[in-house]
């Protein structure tokens, strides 16, 4: 697999061969004369910041967006990439975060989507789809029967599908675009054994990632696209975490900042045994102005319904949520909020940010009554507000007028920040803020979380990233099956002991 | 100062997609507009006067109105279905009361109606949290019927004087050269953009329509906002059912069971408004209203059928939303 059993690649050895290619939306360049080779069996990592090209990238190779100039060859051959199906047609498939599968469907029915087998009369021929299905499936590894409803499988089976179906249109080169931000990781093993699996069958891929280390051991070749363009194409045993860092954000390896010393002041929020059937039960938790409490444990373990209960989403069944000494029971988010609690929800595009709403109109949308005069909004000032938040939270945007759907994800979390720090809120709850963040945008929304425990306010975040939760917590409560199963302080605390308790703690 | 003025009126246009003069979604509509204006000049020597255009503009005046108040159902991704009846049951009972009790108590009455069916439009979606398409649905038949109910099923005709006079005035009368219908359609409309665009529950309008979860989650309190829409698209309608009765100085139990629904819902659609919600405005709408009046008068003039007319105005609804598509998918 390695570079040095290879001779030097020539032009026929390459599948998939980018020249100079670039792309303007309106007020950003977005890729400025990228290049890049992919050689059969290759697995080549695009590493990069949010905003740094490499969704635009995936999209013009697979047909969604049209390059303004730059040249794809296919086997040498150039070819223009007019939509999806050129792209489908040249063996080109991606499998994208936000999974493509048709929930009420089957997994056959689903994977031969559009190219089904017809009986002579046009009927589907479902014997022969089962049967290629089966191929597939077990081609990928996985022994669900193909009759199963998509929506039914986890995400990692889903993700395991949508590969099969790219085989059976016999893809040649695969765009893996972040597979595994919510894999578990016996299934994330799975996934790298199957991208082993197919390198050496011969496909092409280019994996796109965030996380160098957790794919090092599978990568050939890693190109780094920073501000569009590309930074560089290295073998990967030349880069080590401080080199890609550097590389990614175009600073010198910023050491991680040593845990700080905070000084927490009064308890802000109290909850006593908060109960809510099914989800969590019996929680028991104080947090005080100037702390960052972090709540870990796995996926499912009941953080976000908890956090979403305290904000006023979800009814509680039982138990108090007590702020400032006084007893609230918030009916609706507008009760919480009006109590000066503020939300930065998980699922950013779902419930964080509006994204066809602008820039501006998304960062003030919690706090409207600031800018209301008697009869009308003082649109003059809400726009000031606005760009000195874009400015504040470095929000990498052509206009605060431009709509928040042209912005990264790693821009749209920090608009979703933006919307709640324009808010006079006391108590910040965030959940998983850094998921499918890159490297800067994370440091800088430590920064933020850090600013505002100096700042007096009481800050509640639930993580699964080990890593995250050493760095930023003062105090950890374990959760697990929507128990507290353990609390550290985060002093002389080892990662593995955290660990253990998610993983097999029992309810204190 | 003007700097910041002009920060401001950038804001209102971008959450009306409005933020660059060559926004493709405004400039299609309005140069279908223009282009109809140049052709017709050319082929008929009546389109281009005084005359026809007042006409136009008078007799277009309610389907503004409608059409205005329907912008804010499509904005929050929803509907006003039961407009047209709304027009229907404010004609009869301002006509019912106007008969026994005189003109104002039967402008009070009926625009109440019209109000009130709004108002319980915006219960059922706002409180009991229907889809708005069914709860417009079912007040389509629920209103329609109670405008028969009302009349006994028959026009209500001989309305007393002097009121019946003014009653005209408000559908067909003049202030100097300008029409009344016009003036009060203008007034609305501003209202309507302003709310839109600088207040608060305009803002909050564009937000449920963008992404509801996300106005839920940022405080707003979705129920009353949607309360809001709907007695405004009621209100509209009623407004534009009084216009209309005041026309044909009768009341009309099926005054609104013709076009003037389809062309409310389609005006906005025309004008650029996404019927997903969360983008256009009323600005939009009354390029899509006029689109369709001048076409249709157009034709008229040209003495083509209103059979064929139909087919031409269906057309046009497709090709806007077709042309808006591919513009999208452009970008």
């Amino acid at each position: 697999m390695s570079d040095l059993a290879n001779p030097a690649p020539t032009a026929s050895e390459t599948v998939l061969s980018i020249a100079g290619l670039s792309k303007a939306f309106p007020g950003v360049v977005a890729l400025d004369g990228v290049s890049l080779d992919l050689h059969p069996g290759e697995v080549h990592a695009l590493l990069g910041a949010n905003g740094a090209g490499k969704s635009t990238l995936i999209k013009i190779v697979s047909g969604i967006y049209r390059a303004d100039s730059g040249e794809i060859r296919i086997d040498g051959e150039p070819v223009e990439i007019r939509d999806a199906q050129t792209a489908q047609a040249l063996g080109i498939s991606v499998i994208y975060q936000d999974l493509a599968l048709t929930p009420h469907l089957s997994v056959a029915e689903n994977i031969f989507l559009g190219r089904e087998f017809l009986t002579p009369l046009h009927m589907i021929d479902w014997k022969r789809t089962h049967e290629e299905a089966r191929r597939l499936l077990d081609r990928v590894g996985i022994d669900i029967p193909t009759t199963t409803k998509v929506r039914d499988l986890g995400t990692g089976q889903k993700q395991l599908v949508e590969i099969a179906r790219a085989l059976g249109i016999d893809a040649r080169i695969l765009i893996l675009d972040e597979p595994t931000a919510s894999l578990s990781h016996a299934e994330t093993d799975r996934l790298f054994e199957l991208v082993h699996r197919l390198a050496e069958s011969g496909v092409g891929m280019i994996y796109v990632s965030h996380r160098l280390e957790e794919i090092a051991p599978l990568v050939d070749r890693v190109t780094v696209l920073r501000d569009g363009r590309s930074v560089g194409t290295f073998p990967v045993g030349e880069l080590d975490r401080r080199k890609v860092v550097s590389l990614i954000t175009g600073h010198e390896g910023a050491s991680t900042p040593a845990h700080r010393k905070r000084l927490p002041g009064e308890i802000l929020l109290e909850l006593r045994g908060l109960t809510r059937q099914g989800e969590f039960s019996d929680i028991s938790l104080d947090v005080r102005r100037g702390e960052v409490l972090v709540l870990t444990g796995l996926v499912g373990a009941g953080r976000t319904e908890l956090l979403e209960t305290v904000f006023g989403a979800r009814p509680a069944d039982g138990g108090e949520i007590i702020l400032s000494g006084t007893p609230i029971s918030p009916a609706s988010p507008r009760d919480a909020i009006g109590a000066g609690i503020a939300l930065i929800p998980e699922d950013r595009r779902g419930r964080g940010v509006s994204v066809i709403m602008p820039v501006f109109a998304n960062i003030t949308l919690a706090a409207l009554g600031r800018f209301a005069r008697r009869f009308r909004l003082d649109l003059a000032q809400e726009m000031t507000h606005a760009r000195k938040m874009i400015a504040d939270l470095g929000i990498r945007t052509s206009s605060p007028l431009a709509p928040a759907s042209s912005l990264s994800g790693g821009n749209q979390q920090k608009v979703a920040l933006a919307k709640w720090l324009s808010t006079d809120a006391e108590l910040f709850l965030f959940d998983e803020p850094t998921q499918g963040v890159d490297v800067g945008a994370k440091e800088e929304i430590y920064r933020l979380i850090d600013e505002l425990a100096a700042n007096g306010k009481a800050v509640v975040v639930a993580s699964s990233d080990i890593e995250e939760v050493m760095e930023i917590a003062d105090r950890i409560l374990a959760v697990r099956k929507g128990r507290i199963v353990g609390e550290f302080d985060n002093r002389d605390l080892k990662a593995s002991v955290v660990m253990d308790a998610i993983t097999h703690g029992d309810a204190k | 100062m003007s700097a910041s003025n002009t920060n401001g009126s950038r804001a209102g246009a971008a959450l009306t997609g409005m933020a660059s003069r060559i926004d493709p979604a405004t400039v299609g509509p309005a140069a279908a507009l223009a282009l109809m204006f140049i052709v017709y000049s050319v082929l008929s020597p009546h389109f281009l006067t005084v005359q026809n255009i007042t006409n136009v503009l008078v007799q277009s005046a309610p389907l503004m109105i409608l059409a205005s108040g329907q912008t804010f159902a499509l904005l929050m991704g929803g509907l006003d279905l039961s407009q047209g009846s709304i027009v229907s049951l404010v004609s009869v009972v301002t006509a019912g009361v106007m008969m026994h009790f005189g003109l104002p108590l039967g402008a009070a009455a009926g625009l109440g109606a019209g109000i009130g069916i709004g108002l319980v439009n915006g219960l059922l979606v706002g409180r009991a949290r229907i889809q708005p398409f069914i709860v417009t649905l079912g007040m389509l038949y629920i209103t329609a019927g109670a405008a028969m109910v009302v009349s006994d099923g028959s026009s209500i005709f001989g309305l007393p004087r002097p009121d019946v006079d003014y009653f005209f005035w408000f559908g067909g009368g003049f202030i100097g050269p300008v029409p009344v219908p016009t003036l009060i359609a203008v007034i609305l409309i501003a209202a309507a953009h302003l709310v839109l665009t600088q207040t608060r529950i305009g803002r909050h309008v564009f937000a449920i329509g963008s992404n509801e979860q996300v106005a839920v989650m940022s405080g707003i309190d979705v129920g009353r906002v949607k309360i809001f829409i709907f007695l405004v698209s009621g209100g509209f309608a009623a407004v534009g059912g009084f216009m209309l009765s005041g026309r044909v100085i009768s009341g009309q139990p099926l005054l609104g069971a013709g076009d003037i629904l389809l062309q409310s819902i389609g005006a906005v659609i025309i004008g650029g408004t996404s019927i997903f919600g969360g983008q256009g405005g009323v600005l939009r709408t009354v390029i899509g209203v006029l689109v369709i009046a001048f076409m249709v008068n157009g034709l008229n003039l040209l003495a083509i059928s209103t059979f064929a007319q139909q087919i031409i105005v269906g057309a046009i609804i497709i090709l806007s939303v077709w042309v808006n598509t591919l513009q999208r998918r452009r970008t």
